[in-house]
């Protein structure tokens, strides 16, 4: 009987064989398919005494013939070559778009500025303005085309994240289904569920191409899968949903969050690696914000740096030039879980070149305001609310806040509406600013040197400007962008008004303490720094226009000397003078009119003679052709000696009180500090042609004048420098003993000290003090006067730079221009065929205006494409690397569990035989017992 | 090593996948001529293909620049070209009106003649160039410069000059202002002028003097007064100094003093009562104006001529305008040799510019085209590799044991 059971083992196992080979021939290509295998034993033997007899052989079960370690490679590979398959598609649409040259920034931005060209050429002509406001239109509307494409593409990434997750919520409930059959298939057969198997390993293949795994085996066969930094989403049977949401930190934006006890919590971006969805969000971060953003910071830089310098150009309308673009604001997004309802921030650009192509974040934990740029963390902070007298700065962008309360975020991005909220603001072609709004000439009557004034520029707001107290109580200020002088000598008042280039400061002592010597403060694009520990200087605020409020005044600029001139005019800075060049001894031009009103300032008229008038007046007001004096409730306490000397009154001028000594339309007027008592009289000689701006007069140095009321003949010489280094810049009296003939007393008016006392009068000998040399002829009458002041002229050098920065201008005299000679600057009215400021605004195509100063807008689009290229190149050349990985681990795979029909073909003939040598078997166990049966 | 059926086929169709992938980029490389196809393909060259670009389009916007400046420029050295020939004839009939033989009818024709020529002269000096800006007006396109006026020739443009952006650093004027060309060349011999005053009763002629130490010169302005009919006095008017009194006189001798030297001949007045002696005065040349010389010349030549004083003051007056003429010729002549050279700078930027432009043209192509003997080669040779593939593929598929059950 045993054969006949051996023979049927045999059969049996023959049998499943074939259907085995079979199963691998049918399944040869369905996806995930791991060929089976029997696993065939010997039937145990019967023992007897002549041996182990064998009773046939058994299928102990069906084998898959299969790698863990192969396939966790291959779902890793897998899911790394998804995510770089699918970032490398996104990121393909961008280079693509970049690729073709009709549709990249290039051909708009160089038409542009060719039109830019084309103005300058012909400044006046309203088919060239037209021309440049339409290829305007052509850049604006290819930044918003490019712009639009790139907010598609994020819209698009929404709706495929969307997919993304649904598809990976129904894998994982897939999968959870699976794990419940095997579990129950395992336990109740106690044999693996090889095709059950099979088919969860390919969900969760396919899992993988939407997002990276790790995977841990149950002992009871169930597979539990998670995702990101560990968070579970199939646990044995239980499997937990993820959801696209919209962020709270921007609404525009979808991201993956993980439902768990009713709450979706979101999870990180970082977090979320491999697969397709890895892809997408690494495309997001990594590529579409930067790449939106770096296109919005040259729109942003494009418009903004455009717009300074045509605020600097006058239209054809004579009027300042407007904004020629609109510039985008910074775009702000609260956090959705801000509590405080009325909490707001403001974010401004204040310095293109810095702009980054980051956001920002602005946050406030309770005791400290943050603002972070989210590239790399780096952050400024404060702890107090930042207002606009103190924002927080960084990179450019300046930040203001209210109400804020703790908990409180907000997203900052400043460039990322560049390019769609760029357009241009004009249409009316005569509103393009091609001039410049002053000119300059030489008055030809008078100009009989070879001196020229070059054609004057206006001082940009954005020039760095650099103020520094030379004493507590005055300070120079110098332009040191284009390195003149905008004012000398200053008279610090805390408090009071600033004013140059365009824009209005403050500058205020914090304790009642001055400002020390040497201390310095910067203006810089609207931002302001300090060097002092005792005053602060308060935020800048421009002009509407950014342009000085008296640029247009007429300054006429006279050479009293071949080497010595003052300006004539009107400026907001009284005491400002003007050159670098000042005097080459180093002699202080110390004018001391303090301005106390720098918008109402000074004007001063034509030649007067108020002397008369005020020296035989009463309390009360004076004016003479357009100046004013007011003497406010003094009285006038006598004529003596010329000098009319007024108590206790303020002397003031056109909204400003000033104190100590000076001279303006051909009188002296002197405040002792002191005692408040004011002397009036006439500088002398009379300034009979015009008053000035630096009451120019003298020999660049000094000015020497004889008392008004002099009763002698006495006349005083112009002033030498005899010792450059002992010049103290005050004022001197030569006073003339009242009651001894031919004595005299220098005096130091300015320290009321006495130089030198009862000295003798020799006409035309020299007489010498601190540094000065004068000579007095004539006779003198008892009780005469004679002044030196300090000058406020400024020597001319032709050796060295002569910049004259008044008024928000500034222009250069060169040559060898002669006494008497003057240079007038003006406003340009009908300037028409002027074309300075189109000039200007065509240089700004190839000017380093952004990226630090350190790009052009053509070069930092260069920089943008070929980032974009090559981070293309680089996940193509990746991806594709990724992809042969695949191919290499699938194959090992392949090699080991895939099915050969070749092989299986052997296989099915391998088990044919088998079979019908089992058969042979059951015929001669068959045949025997036959012989036995025939026997009987 | 074992080889699944799967394998097989994959592989096979991965590399026909790959082939057909590089020749379908050779083929868009042939058919576009352009080796880079999107910036990924070289992204360097993608961002200096770019910023050339933007360099070759600047190069042509300046030689567009350029071509204006030089329609310009031309413009006005032709009009310079006329102004000189007009001031060359005007000096002709000067000198032809110093003909002692000359009745005054003679003169007043001149006079009408010098009058049309400045006629002329207003109109050239009010030319317009091809876009109808008025060439010597400074930054005032649209305003007329020069018109006549009860009190002479006014000149209401300003001194801006139009500049022009010919290269990436060179700015180049386009204009010179009308001003700067009629109005401000030098008067007398460019140092001082020289001339009788208008009071004078004598004939005496002044010379219009020469320098003869310039360390010497003050600037400053004299007045030479005759203190008896032998004797003049020298003053310096501006410190009311006295130079030099009691000086014998002698015609045509010469007279120096502060470094200056001139001389008066004929015979100038001293008589009256009180006596009044002839002056004659020296000051700083100003600028002086074309036009206004050109008046004055008129107004010379009108003047009656009667007694010895009006012949005089003829010759002084002729000897003046012939002085100015030359002078205002001279300037005109300096400010069409600056049209010159700056139509020469234009000249050799503009070959400049047309070689930058080939160099440009050649680094993108460079760049950016395709070699395409290289190009069809490869295309041949990935023909080739592609044809091998799925040959291959047919082979190996064919394959199969089943073939022999």
């Amino acid at each position: 009987m045993s054969l006949i059971n051996t023979g049927l083992t045999g059969l049996h196992a023959a049998q499943m064989g074939l259907q085995t080979a079979g199963h691998n021939i049918a399944n040869a290509s369905t996806p995930g398919y791991n060929r089976q295998q029997i696993v065939q034993t010997t039937n145990v033997a019967l023992g007897g005494s002549v041996g182990m007899i064998g009773q046939g052989v058994n299928v102990a079960t069906v084998r898959r013939v299969y790698d863990d370690l192969l396939f966790g490679q291959g779902l890793q590979a897998q899911s790394q070559s998804s995510q770089l398959d699918s970032y490398y598609s996104q990121i393909g649409q961008i280079n693509n778009m970049f690729g073709d040259p009709n549709s990249g920034l290039s051909p708009a931005l160089a038409g542009f500025f060719s039109g830019v060209q084309d103005l300058a050429n012909n400044p006046e002509s309203v088919p060239s303005r037209q021309q440049l406001l339409n290829s305007a239109q052509t850049l604006a509307a290819r930044f918003q085309a490019m712009d639009q494409r790139f907010s598609q593409m994020g819209g698009d990434l929404n709706t495929q994240i969307d997919n993304s997750v649904t598809e990976i919520n129904s894998l994982a409930q897939q999968i959870a289904k699976l794990n419940i059959t095997i579990r129950e298939v395992q336990g109740s057969y106690g044999q693996p569920a090889n095709d059950l198997l099979d088919q969860r390993d390919s969900l969760l293949t396919r899992l993988n191409q939407e997002i990276g795994t790790t995977t841990i085996k149950e002992s009871d066969g169930s597979l539990s899968v998670f995702i990101g930094v560990g968070q579970p989403l199939v646990t044995g049977v239980q499997v937990m949903t993820l959801n696209s949401t919209l962020s709270t930190t921007n609404l525009t934006r979808s991201v993956v969050g993980y439902v768990a006890g009713g709450r979706t919590a979101v999870i990180a971006d970082s977090s979320l690696q491999g697969g397709k969805l890895g892809g997408y969000i690494a495309f997001r971060e990594n590529t579409l914000d930067n790449a939106q953003n770096a296109l919005g910071r040259i729109a942003t830089g494009l418009a903004k740096t455009f717009n300074d310098q045509h605020h600097l150009g006058q239209d054809l309308n004579g009027a300042a030039g407007g904004d020629f673009f609109n510039v985008a604001a910074p775009r702000i997004i609260p956090n959705t879980g801000n509590t405080s309802p009325s909490s707001s921030v403001t974010a401004s650009i204040d310095d293109v070149s810095s702009l980054t192509t980051s956001d920002y974040e602005f946050s406030y934990d309770g005791v400290t305001y943050t603002l972070k740029r989210l590239s790399d963390d780096v952050s400024v902070r404060s702890t107090t609310q930042p207002t606009l007298s103190s924002p927080l700065n960084l990179d450019g962008i300046s930040i203001t806040a209210v109400s804020i309360v703790a908990r409180d975020r907000f997203l900052i991005q400043p460039t990322h509406n560049g390019a769609r909220d760029f357009s241009v603001a004009i249409s009316d072609t005569a509103k393009i600013a091609a001039a410049a709004p002053v000119r300059t000439s030489a008055i030809l009557s008078t100009n009989t040197g070879s001196g020229v004034i070059s054609a004057g520029a206006v001082n940009s707001p954005n020039n760095k400007v650099i103020v520094t107290f030379t004493s507590p109580t005055a300070f120079d200020v110098v332009d040191s962008t284009t390195g003149a002088t905008l004012a000398k000598d200053m008279v610090y008042s805390s408090g009071s008004d600033i004013s140059f280039n365009g824009w209005t400061a403050k500058i205020t002592s914090n304790t009642s303490v001055a400002p020390v010597a040497g201390n310095i403060f910067t203006i810089d694009r609207g931002m302001t720094t300090t060097s002092s520990t005792t005053a602060t200087i308060g935020v800048t605020t421009m002009n509407s226009p950014p342009l000085d409020s008296f640029l247009g005044n007429t300054v006429k600029v006279v050479f009293d000397s071949a080497s010595s001139f003052h300006l004539e005019g009107t400026t907001n800075n009284v005491t400002g003078s003007s050159t670098g060049a000042a005097s080459a001894a180093g002699v202080a031009v110390a004018a001391s009119l303090s301005n106390g009103a720098n918008t109402a300032g000074i004007t001063i008229a034509t030649a007067n003679t108020v002397v008369s008038t005020i020296g035989t007046g009463g309390a009360g007001s004076y004016s003479s052709n357009g100046a004013k004096f007011a003497i406010n409730g003094g009285t006038i306490s006598g004529v003596s000696g010329g000098v009319v000397t007024v108590s206790g009154a303020t002397v003031t001028a056109w909204g400003g009180s000033y104190y100590g000594s000076t001279t303006f339309k051909g009188v002296n007027v002197t405040i002792d500090e002191a005692t408040g008592a004011i002397s009036i009289a006439a500088s002398s000689p009379p300034n009979s042609t015009a008053s000035t701006l630096h009451n120019g007069s003298g020999n660049g140095v000094t000015v020497t004048a004889a008392g008004a009321v002099n009763g002698g003949t006495g006349v005083i010489s112009s002033a030498s420098v005899s010792t450059p280094a002992t010049l103290t810049g005050h004022s001197y009296q030569i006073k003339f003993h009242s009651s001894t003939l031919n004595q005299y007393d220098v005096i130091d008016t300015t320290t009321s000290t006495t130089v030198s006392l009862a000295q003798t009068y020799t006409a035309g000998s020299s007489i010498t003090f601190d540094g000065l040399q004068i000579n007095i002829t004539g006779t003198p009458s008892l009780g005469d006067t004679f002044t030196l002041n300090p000058s406020h002229n400024q020597t001319y050098d032709s050796n060295v730079s002569n910049l004259i920065s008044v008024n928000g201008w500034t222009a250069e005299i060169t040559g060898s221009p002669a006494a008497g000679g003057s240079f007038v600057v003006s406003a340009n009215t009908g300037g028409s065929a002027d074309n300075r400021n189109a000039l200007q605004l065509g240089g700004l195509q190839t000017k380093n205006t952004l990226n630090g100063s350190t790009s052009s807008y053509q070069s930092t689009y260069g920089q943008l494409v070929s980032q974009i290229g090559n981070k293309t190149r680089e996940l193509e050349s990746t991806s594709k690397a990724q992809a042969s990985m695949v191919t290499q681990i699938t194959t090992a795979q392949q090699s080991m569990s895939g099915v050969n029909l070749d092989e299986e073909a052997t296989s099915l003939m391998r088990y044919q035989q088998a079979y019908q040598a089992s058969g042979k078997i059951l015929q001669i166990s068959s045949e025997l017992w036959d012989t036995l049966l025939a026997l009987k | 090593m074992r080889l699944s059926t799967n394998t097989i086929y994959e592989q096979s169709l991965a590399s026909i996948t790959m082939q057909q992938e590089i020749l379908q980029k050779t083929q868009q490389q042939l058919s576009t001529g352009k080796r880079l196809l999107t910036p990924a393909d070289d992204p360097i060259a993608a961002a200096q293909v770019l910023n050339i670009s933007q360099s070759d389009s600047i190069n042509t916007q300046y030689a567009q620049n350029r071509t204006n400046a030089q329609n310009n420029l031309e413009l006005s050295d032709t009009v310079l070209g006329g102004i000189s020939n007009l001031i060359q004839s005007v000096r002709d009939t000067a000198v032809y009106a110093g003909n002692g033989s000359l009745s005054p009818s003679d003169r007043a024709i001149l006079a009408d003649t010098v009058k049309s020529s400045l006629e002329e002269l207003i109109g050239q000096a009010n030319t317009t160039d091809s876009s109808g800006r008025y060439l010597f007006s400074g930054y005032q396109g649209t305003t007329k410069p020069f018109s006549q006026s009860p009190s002479g020739v006014q000149y209401v443009g300003d001194q801006g000059q139009r500049m022009v952006q010919v290269s990436a650093s060179r700015q180049i004027a386009l204009s010179n202002s009308g001003s700067d060309i009629f109005e401000s060349f030098k008067s007398g011999n460019g140092v001082f002028v020289t001339g009788p005053d208008a009071s004078n009763k004598g004939n005496g002629l002044m010379s219009s003097g020469t320098v003869v130490n310039p360390s010497l010169m003050t600037g400053q302005s004299y007045q030479i007064e005759f203190t008896s009919p032998t004797q003049y006095k020298v003053t310096n008017m501006t410190t009311s100094a006295v130079v030099a009194s009691n000086q014998d006189y002698v015609s045509g001798n010469a007279i120096s003093f502060d470094g200056l030297q001139l001389d008066i001949s004929g015979t100038p007045a001293y008589g009256g009562s009180p006596p009044v002696g002839d002056k004659f005065t020296v000051n700083p040349s100003s600028n002086q104006s074309l036009f206004k010389t050109v008046e004055n010349l008129i107004a010379v030549l009108k003047a009656p001529v009667i007694t010895s004083t009006d012949s005089a003051r003829l010759s002084n007056g002729l000897s003046t305008a012939l002085q100015d003429l030359d002078k205002g010729l001279d300037h005109i002549l300096i400010n069409r040799a600056s049209v010159g050279s700056r139509l020469q700078e234009v000249d050799s930027l503009q070959s400049i510019g047309s070689d930058l432009s080939q160099q440009y043209q050649q680094t993108l192509s460079q760049l950016q085209d395709v070699d395409f003997a290289k190009a069809i080669s490869n295309l041949n040779q990935q023909q080739a590799y592609l044809e091998a593939a799925q040959k291959a593929f047919n082979k190996v598929s064919g394959l199969s044991l089943f073939n022999y059950m």
